[in-house]
């Protein structure tokens, strides 16, 4: 072996043990900054969890983000001690460069707004506190006691600007990578909710939270994707509820006119009207949801904007000649992975099928055997 | 005259009319009988208020500080806590003495077993609509079976309420913390919609049996004779001793209807609107809030002669968000945004 091929296999093995270095230097530093399973999380634009939680450069002003934001609080949780803080979250985030959005997010996913707190620890963000900080502890937990809902609302933009977003997680996926690891937390779940949620709040806020985040397509359930949202605000009522077009190329309607629902459902049911159309599907039929803001005449549990019946033309009569179950399958995976939180249906073979898919997929919704449901579905956005 | 004096003349006619007219426009709006100021009886926020009888005290569930149940005194505004720390209830009705107070509240499993909930039950699943009995006396909570799935208190502080078991649904007397029950009957449908009040030994609630038609039942717990008194009703109703109003919608319209239970008949009213909350004020007339979110007018009718009257209020200071409406004597008593008013009807009826 003469001298240079010596010195080529030195500088191969030079070359190699560089190599190794310089992943084991990045895997470090990656684990330190958390940055390395931040990238094993998100999947570029358009992946699950990519939706930014900075404060957008084009808001508008606190005032059109704060009612927003309480007009949502009211919606999804009336009655709480958050009701009327929309301007001071706006505030919070907007002067610590974070979306209010998140901040109500937070909030309603930790507390229900603030209904179930650890005692007296005025504390809606589920916050933990060091031993050398004021808390309560309960069970092997030690929770943050502030002194206000007003001071833990203050506090909770800039706490989530230094702890997540000034390590550089911009993203609801790169902060739940931290906050919500999937070693202790249903991380998806908390990823699809929050999505959703600052979605409804931007809807709200009609401009003043700029752009949804377009992430609202999911891997379809059966036939191709599944289209969850399709953007449509409509004409708000003084509740949020929107009426759902009578007219569309994607579905029909049929019922007693009742057309009113929460954005969440009305768009659930157009994004998924679309995709089962485009999967090459009958369009399904699109019955009662709720009257403005009030119950369905006739319907007691079509009372909160988040109810619907939906219907297949000649196949969804349980034990009827032409039903066929494949498709009442394919159709309510289609809503559960959407987020539907139940779907009344009378046909034990669907509700076996579709809830072990649930499962497996650790998806939270299920079909339920409520009586009078052999003809049609009952689909539930929100759980009661 | 002088051309001057003429100028002046009609300068101070034009001002002593322009006066005129002003004092009339104010008149119209902040005197006239139609003109109601509501009074805002406490600044703070209360969450399902009950006054008492003698309208001396109000009890309510506070959540804005150190959340549970309280009482103030109307007379010195006084407040006193009467309860553990508890978590904000979706819902609470109180018992006639408010001696004890049912909870209706969904069980948050993650949040309130991380927080020590005194609502925490670890078998139960996640969104359990759960029931509960508050005692003050005990300061003690009773939880009801959760087939128990809607209650209206009985005077002598015992529930009355529907339960569903193996796909039927009865009615049912208990003790308030659901010892000592025993069965009334079995529902007309599979499930009751809603029970709407108890009051003089008579439970009135909707059920919707057969082909889907809701239908409005009385049922005498002591003779145990449940009657179909309306049929293809819509929306909740309203009961005081035989008067009924019920709203129903045909045709995307929505009415409110009153009918007499010891007649037949539906009779319209003039309310051709979403009704937001409304009261019966006695056996001629009612009041009602219009609106779908915010009250956009108060309207007594009176079901003798037809004529319907506009209370009219100052709306820049008082947007309405009119909830939990109840009458004591001629005083009319709601919350707006979880603040409660009151309106003074004396001078109304």
């Amino acid at each position: 072996m003469g001298k240079k091929e010596i010195l080529l296999i030195v500088a191969i093995v030079l070359t190699v043990l560089a190599g190794i270095a310089a992943i084991i230097y990045i895997g470090i530093m990656g684990f330190f900054t958390g940055n390395l399973f931040e990238s094993g999380t998100q999947s570029g634009a358009g992946g699950r969890g990519s939706c930014s939680i900075l404060y957008p450069a084009s808001a508008g002003s606190y005032d059109q983000i704060g009612a927003a934001i309480n007009a949502w609080i009211h919606q999804n949780g009336p009655g709480s001690p958050l009701e009327g803080k929309g301007f001071l979250i706006a505030k919070s985030g907007a002067e610590s460069g974070v979306n209010p959005a998140l901040i109500a997010g937070i909030a309603r996913k930790e507390s229900s707004f603030g209904k179930h707190i650890p005692d007296d620890t005025y504390n809606p963000f589920g916050r933990t506190a060091s031993d050398s900080q004021p808390g309560v502890t309960v069970g092997s937990h030690k929770w943050y006691k502030f002194n206000s809902w007003d001071e833990a609302i203050a506090e909770e933009g800039p706490y989530i600007k230094r702890t997540y977003i000034d390590e550089g997680r911009t993203t609801i996926g790169a902060m739940l990578a931290k906050y919500c690891p999937e070693s202790e937390c249903d991380t998806d779940t908390y990823i699809t909710q929050m999505t959703d949620w600052m979605n409804e709040i931007t809807r709200l806020a009609g401009g003043a939270l700029g752009e949804e985040c377009n992430e609202a397509v999911l891997a379809g359930a059966d036939g191709g994707p599944t289209i969850c949202s399709v953007g449509y605000t409509g004409a708000p009522a003084s509740c949020g509820w929107i009426e759902i077009p009578d007219k569309a190329e994607d579905y029909q309607k049929y019922g007693g006119g009742s057309d009113w629902g929460k954005p969440s459902l009305v768009n659930m049911v157009m994004g998924v009207a679309k995709s089962w159309k485009e999967a090459g599907n009958t369009k399904i039929q699109v019955g009662d949801l709720s009257n403005q803001c009030s119950q369905a005449p006739g319907h007691a549990s079509h009372d909160r904007g988040t109810d619907v019946d939906i219907d297949l033309p000649n196949g969804m009569m349980v034990d009827g000649a032409k039903y066929n179950p494949q498709l009442a399958i394919a159709l309510a995976k289609k809503f559960i992975s959407c987020g539907a939180t139940d779907i009344g249906y009378e046909d034990p073979q669907v509700i076996q099928e579709v809830n072990n898919w649930a499962t497996q997929n650790n998806l939270s919704g299920r079909v339920r055997a409520w009586t009078g449901h052999k003809d049609h579905f009952h689909v539930r956005s929100e759980k009661r | 005259m002088t051309p001057l004096k003429k100028i002046l003349i009609i300068i101070v006619v034009v001002f002593l009319g322009l006066v005129t007219i002003g004092i009339v426009l104010l008149f119209r709006q902040r005197g006239g009988s139609n003109y109601i100021e509501p009074a805002k009886v406490s600044d703070i926020n209360m969450l399902w208020p009950k006054v008492k009888a003698d309208q001396s005290e109000v009890y309510y569930f506070k959540n804005v500080e150190n959340p549970g149940f309280y009482k103030m005194a109307l007379a010195d505004k006084k407040e006193e806590k009467i309860s553990s720390t508890l978590d904000t209830p979706d819902k609470v009705l109180w018992s006639p003495n408010a001696r004890r107070a049912l909870i209706f509240i969904t069980y948050d499993k993650q949040n309130m077993e991380k927080y020590g909930s005194p609502f925490s039950d670890l078998q139960a699943a996640d969104q359990t609509p759960m029931k509960w009995v508050y005692d003050f006396e005990s300061k003690k909570l009773s939880r009801l079976d959760s087939r128990i799935i809607d209650i209206a208190w009985m005077t002598d502080d015992k529930i009355i309420y529907q339960l569903q078991k193996d796909n039927q649904a009865s009615i049912n007397i208990s003790d308030y913390d659901g010892q000592n029950w025993e069965k009334v009957v079995d529902s007309p449908a599979v499930y009751i919609d809603q029970i709407i009040s108890f009051a003089n030994d008579k439970l009135y609630f909707l059920a919707t049996p057969g082909e889907g038609i809701r239908n409005f039942y009385v049922l005498d717990i002591k003779s145990k004779d449940m009657s179909e008194k309306l049929k293809d009703v819509g929306g909740s109703a309203i009961v005081n001793n035989d008067l009924v109003l019920i709203e129903i919608s045909q045709d995307n319209v929505t009415q409110l209807y009153w009918a007499d239970l010891k007649q037949p008949d539906l009779n319209n009213t003039k309310i051709i609107a979403t009704v937001q909350k409304a009261v019966w004020l006695n056996q001629d007339k009612f009041l009602v809030a219009i609106g779908g979110g915010r009250t956009d007018k108060l309207i007594i009718e009176d079901i003798v002669t037809g004529e319907t009257r506009t209370l009219s209020y100052s709306e820049k200071e008082f947007s309405l968000d009119t909830q939990n409406l109840v009458i004591i004597d001629k005083t009319v008593y709601f919350t707006s945004n979880n603040v409660l008013y009151k309106l003074d009807l004396s001078k109304k009826l």
